[in-house]
């Protein structure tokens, strides 16, 4: 447990400043880092906005750690943080991360275009979104569902995929 | 080993050039191409094991970012398929090892932790590649690679040294291919040089190189032919001519020597060498000194030395030299200085053998100083050792003694046994005589019966002791002749040799005459020579009749006196005288024949004086017819010689036909000793001139001692009784006896008896009674000149 411990912080050291991070646990500081790793391997289809917006749906767990994503750039563009109670198709979300307490509606949202859905939610690679936060043998993993991806004319980088569990493709999807 | 090389024949110079160029060439290259292949495999390595990192790296960027070791570990395993890799590390941002792979765990190695300047390199065939994870420009992480290069470098090598065998083979295989080609340039280079070998070693210029190809090699053979051929011409004339020169040195014979300053030889011919008895090799390492005699020493140091003096010089010398085998020649040397072909001064010489001639010098000179028959010195050796006495007389009062030694009766030894017993004689005496003198002494033979002995540092009495002693062991000796034995005695004159002597001459005649003065004293005695003696020592000294003879024969100081005999019965028969000579001195004195006659026969004279007698008595007769006619006969005396002298009866033969003498009226009296001496000469003699007429008698008939028996092979027609036995004929009865005996003999073989030295009547008397036919003598007529004969008569 202590080599786990030891292994988030440098991840957390990577992302931003160790004061952020000081009351966050853990599992949310790394989740934190993911989120913006996935900018450097998903290629978004076109980007209209002046900014990467990273937009957090319901009720999330990260606090403030994601507040310094701010100060840096994806893909060229400033990040800018969106917080929304509810899914709005106006707001230009590149990533959009699903709370614990996001309800059903979001399957038409997600099915909207452009759009690279995270969550930590259980199955949600599988049933709902793109890509979704596991833990295996103490370690956060990933799954993504990849059929989605396509279908969302997001291209993701095979080096993703190589380390993430691929989720099969439903009919639906 | 540069001259080593230098040294090597021309082919494996040739070899070693194109082996040297084949090996640096291939050599060279295959450095080039190991440094080349090595620094060339090892950026090849990096850059393929840089470019691996960054795949990896590239590939592990979701790994690393979303902390999946098992991915980046799978990524890494890649590197298995590289054998050299050992071991490669993925570390994170924070340069924390995020993961590994080993593929030699059996080592253990361990990531190295990293620091701010790790950059790819080299350590020792170590490969260590930091390759950093960068992602848009962030850097995530760094792939470190290890790899060990040892065994590709080996195998690399390995590879390179087969290639490398390759083109060794290859050379090798060239090199063999080229090897006889070299044969074309060496072959005939070899053979060449085959050629001057063979020359030089066998020295015969008649061969030729052989001539193979028209290129540079055959102009060379060429030129090398054409000029052994000279060389071949030219050496053919210098050999004719060194051997001509050499067997002009060689068999020149005399010596040749060329020796050094010190006499070391450096050359000698071989004649030289033949004479010492050693080769001329060994004679190289000798000195000429070792050879000449001790007692030449320095006579030839000396003729050295004047060679140097005198460079221009020829120096003669003669030496002796012993030979290797001990024994000795005469040389004559002739030297000068000169210089060898090193310019060095050395002295030739050359040596005549002249031992001949020397040895023949000395044979004259000794035959010269001695007497053949007794080896003792002669007359000429003895005046030259009395001059010599003389000298130190005069010069240092020293005091001599000359005897003069003259044998009685020896004329008796010579007449009845021959000449060959009378020279044993004198041989034997001579040894007798050496015995008995001191060395210092010199003994000679002075002439037929005489001795002298010059007695050294002797006084005259000594010299008369020596001399009775001489006389007595003379007198003693007994010579042994065929059965016979006689005795001789010996007269000794001596004459000191002191400060006030005259020269040798008169030595001589001083000894001579007291030798002389001890005959007429009665022989066998020794007479010291007196200076009042002079007169005596002037008429009789035998010494000087021989020069008076010859100078009487040629002044006519000879005259003729004859002597009367006459029948003993007082019948009267015609003039009968016996024929004398006498002589007449320089003040008008006449000397009987005693005083001269004994030299005459001593040195030959005696023939020619009775030439002169026949002679001047025939030519005398001739002018007396009366006196002829009167004369019933003449008898004249004939030496023993005369009978030996074959001109002798040509000479009377042609005397009696010259003046018309009747041969019947002449009587030659011939004494008993002397017919007995040449008994067949005589016989000869008498039994020629008895054809003629003439008349022969026997003188001195007795005195001999001879045996009756003779008479029967001597035809005489007369017998002369010696007067010893007849004038002591009315005293002694064994005279008397002797004289009948003889007469009664006589008148039995048929011969007339004259008895001499009748000198009185009373003899006559006696022989009248014995019956002697005739008698002469004082008592019937003294000697008389011829013209006075008739009257001569006393008896009547």
């Amino acid at each position: 447990m202590l080599f786990f411990r030891t292994r988030l912080i440098g991840l957390a050291l990577l992302l931003c400043a160790h004061s952020l991070f000081a009351a966050a646990s853990v599992e949310h500081k790394i989740k934190a880092a993911y989120l913006y790793n996935f900018t450097k391997f998903v290629t978004w289809p076109e980007l209209h906005s002046e900014t990467f917006n990273l937009c957090l749906l319901g009720e999330n767990s990260f606090g403030s750690l994601l507040d310094s994503l701010e100060s840096r750039t994806a893909l060229g563009l400033p990040i800018k943080l969106i917080r929304l109670r509810r899914f709005n198709a106006s707001k230009h979300c590149h990533i959009l991360y699903l709370g614990s307490a996001t309800t059903e509606d979001t399957r038409q949202l997600i099915a909207s275009s452009g759009i690279l859905t995270v969550s930590e939610k259980n199955q949600f690679a599988k049933h709902i979104g793109m890509i979704g936060f596991v833990v295996r043998e103490g370690k956060i993993k990933l799954q993504i569902n990849i059929n989605r991806l396509k279908q969302s004319g997001l291209e993701v980088s095979a080096k993703l995929l190589e380390i993430a569990e691929i989720v099969e493709r439903n009919g639906d999807g | 080993m540069g001259k080593y090389i230098r040294n090597l024949a021309i082919k494996k110079k040739l070899l070693l050039i194109l082996f040297c160029s084949s090996f640096s060439a291939v050599t060279v290259a295959g450095l080039f191409l190991v440094l080349l292949e090595i620094s060339e495999f090892k950026k090849t390595t990096q850059e393929e094991l840089t470019a691996m990192a960054t795949l990896i790296g590239n590939r592990s960027t979701a790994a690393l970012m979303f902390d999946d070791e098992q991915v980046a570990r799978e990524n890494l395993s890649v590197l298995n398929k590289f054998p050299s890799v050992r071991l490669a590390c993925i570390y994170d941002v924070q340069q924390k090892i995020f993961t590994s792979v080993d593929t030699d765990p059996a080592k253990k190695s361990l990531c190295p932790s990293l620091s701010d300047n790790s950059k790819t390199n080299y350590q020792r065939n170590q490969l260590y590649i930091f390759q950093p994870i960068i992602l848009e420009q962030d850097r995530l992480g760094l792939v470190f690679i290890h790899a060990d290069l040892a065994a590709a470098f080996l195998r690399k090598l390995q590879h390179l040294g087969l290639v490398s065998v390759i083109l060794f083979s290859a050379s090798i295989v060239a090199f063999l291919i080229l090897t006889p080609l070299l044969g074309l340039i060496a072959s005939p280079i070899k053979k060449i040089v085959n050629t001057v070998q063979k020359i030089a070693e066998e020295k015969n210029y008649s061969l030729r190189a052989e001539k193979i190809n028209n290129d540079e090699l055959g102009v060379l053979v060429d030129a090398f032919n054409d000029m052994i051929g000279r060389v071949e011409t030219q050496n053919t004339a210098l050999t004719k001519a060194k051997d001509r020169y050499l067997m002009l040195f060689d068999d020149n014979p005399t010596m040749v020597f060329n020796v050094d300053l010190e006499g070391w030889i450096g050359t000698v011919n071989k004649f030289g060498a033949k004479q010492l008895g050693l080769t001329v090799e060994e004679l190289q390492t000798c000195c000429i000194f070792n050879f000449v005699h001790p007692e030449d020493l320095l006579s030839i140091q000396s003729l050295f030395k004047q060679c140097k003096a005198h460079p221009n010089k020829v120096q003669k010398q003669e030496v002796r030299l012993i030979c290797q085998d001990g024994h000795l020649i005469w040389v004559r040397q002739t030297a000068r200085l000169m210089e060898n072909e090193n310019q060095q001064t050395n002295i030739l010489l050359v040596c005549e053998n002249v031992t001949e001639t020397r040895r023949l010098a000395e044979k004259i000179a000794y035959q010269a100083s001695h007497d053949a028959l007794t080896n003792l010195a002669n007359r000429s050796e003895f005046d030259l050792h009395i001059n010599r006495s003389l000298e130190t007389a005069h010069s240092d009062g020293a005091e001599h003694a000359l005897c003069y030694l003259d044998l009685d009766q020896f004329k008796v030894v010579n007449d009845t046994s021959g000449h060959i017993a009378g020279d044993e004689l004198l041989r034997q005496l001579g040894t007798l005589l050496r015995k008995h003198i001191r060395k210092e002494d010199l003994l000679a033979r002075l002439g037929g019966d005489e001795f002298g002995i010059l007695m050294h540092n002797c006084s005259l009495d000594h010299a008369f002791s020596a001399c009775e002693k001489i006389r007595n062991v003379i007198g003693d000796f007994n010579f042994a002749w065929e059965d016979r034995c006689f005795t001789v005695g010996v007269s000794i004159g001596i004459s000191a040799i002191a400060s006030t002597s005259g020269n040798a001459g008169e030595l001589l005649k001083e000894a001579d005459a007291a030798c002389y003065a001890a005959k007429d004293k009665g022989r066998n005695r020794v007479h010291v020579f007196r200076p009042d003696d002079e007169d005596l020592a002037q008429r009789h000294g035998e010494m000087q009749w021989v020069e008076k003879i010859h100078q009487g024969l040629n002044e006519n100081r000879f005259s003729l006196y004859g002597q009367i005999i006459i029948p003993v019965s007082g019948d009267e028969e015609g003039l009968h005288f016996e024929t004398l000579i006498r002589y007449q001195d320089s003040k008008g004195n006449i000397i009987p024949p005693g005083a001269f006659l004994p030299a005459a026969e001593r040195y030959n004279q005696a023939p020619a004086l009775d030439r002169w007698v026949i002679e001047t008595l025939f030519s005398w007769m001739a002018k007396q017819p009366d006196f002829v006619n009167d004369l019933k006969q003449c008898s004249i005396n004939l030496s023993g010689l005369s009978f030996s002298d074959e001109t002798m009866l040509k000479f009377i033969t042609k005397q009696f036909n010259r003046w018309f003498i009747p041969p019947e009226k002449v009587c030659f009296e011939i004494t008993e000793t002397a017919a007995i001496a040449n008994l067949s000469d005589a016989a000869t003699f008498i039994q020629e001139l008895k054809k003629h007429g003439c008349r022969f008698s026997l003188d001195d008939f007795g005195s001999g001692l001879s045996s009756f028996a003779y008479l029967k092979s001597l035809p005489v027609d007369y017998i002369k009784i010696d007067g010893q036995f007849v004038k002591d004929i009315l005293e002694d009865k064994v005279d008397l006896a002797m004289v009948r005996s003889i007469n009664e003999v006589g008148h039995v073989m048929q011969k007339k008896t004259i008895a001499e030295f009748v000198e009185n009547k009373e003899i006559l008397a006696v022989l009248n009674q014995l019956g002697v036919d005739y008698a002469q003598g004082y008592g019937i007529g003294k000697p008389v000149p011829l013209v006075e004969l008739k009257q001569a008569v006393l008896v009547d």
